[in-house]
């Protein structure tokens, strides 16, 4: 695991102690949950997203297959 | 928590029942792994959608798909430095230039690119196909390492 250095205000500093001891973890530890629950957050977004977009524009109907070939099929060099 | 870059033929066979690739690109694309893409992306599942499918729809919702995906990882921008990078990789490994933008934008990225182009990119080792990415994520959920 990488160490890193993390330049943060010294009442921000103070505010993230505070809650890592109320959750019984380090400094460390909750910035990194913080971190991944961020992330997370935002992925979870984006599949939610998908599932939105399937209802948009009607039903999605099949094309055939072979969507690999059809990319290069329809590069300009062709 | 791996980030994938996925090309356009992801995208695609998210949008395309008939594919051989669709529920493992849908899986991919509604798990909790961060996805990225590559802004040339746009362009070519528009492509494929109007010129070859005729489906405007299909381009609307695959346009929807990719915005979702670059509010996620990112879009990765194919400018002078990632040119660069495509070029070598695409001379060394006799691949397109267009294919190649996608395996730098993953390397820039530090990720890993999923394609459903076996001939030119998962069969050289330089992407894994969408089924690979979910066995991946199935067994990290089953505490399986991998």
């Amino acid at each position: 695991m990488a160490k890193v250095m993390v330049s943060l205000p010294d009442d921000l500093l103070q505010a993230v102690d505070i809650e890592a001891g109320r959750r019984g973890t380090t400094r460390s530890g909750y910035l990194r949950e913080l971190a991944e629950e961020t992330l997370r957050r935002r992925s979870t977004r984006r599949a939610e997203r998908m599932a939105e977009i399937d209802a948009e524009d009607g039903p999605i109907t099949g094309h055939g297959g072979d969507v690999a070939e059809l990319v290069k099929a329809n590069r300009p060099e062709h | 928590m791996n980030l994938w870059l996925l090309d356009a033929s992801i995208l695609l066979a998210s949008e395309d029942p008939d594919d051989q690739h669709h529920g493992d690109s849908r899986r991919l694309l509604e798990g909790s792994d961060p996805l990225a893409t590559l802004d040339l992306v746009f362009y070519e599942v528009t492509n494929v959608a109007v010129r070859s499918w005729h489906d405007h729809s299909a381009a609307r919702r695959l346009r929807n798909r990719v915005t979702a995906v670059a509010d996620d990882g990112g879009l990765v921008r194919a400018d002078a430095p990632l040119l660069e990078s495509a070029a070598g990789i695409a001379d060394e490994n006799g691949i397109s230039v267009y294919d190649a933008a996608y395996v730098a934008a993953a390397r820039a990225l530090h990720s890993q690119l999923v394609s459903c182009d076996v001939r030119d990119l998962v069969s050289r080792g330089l992407a894994l196909l969408p089924g690979d990415t979910v066995t991946r994520l199935s067994n990290r959920e089953d505490g399986i390492p991998g």
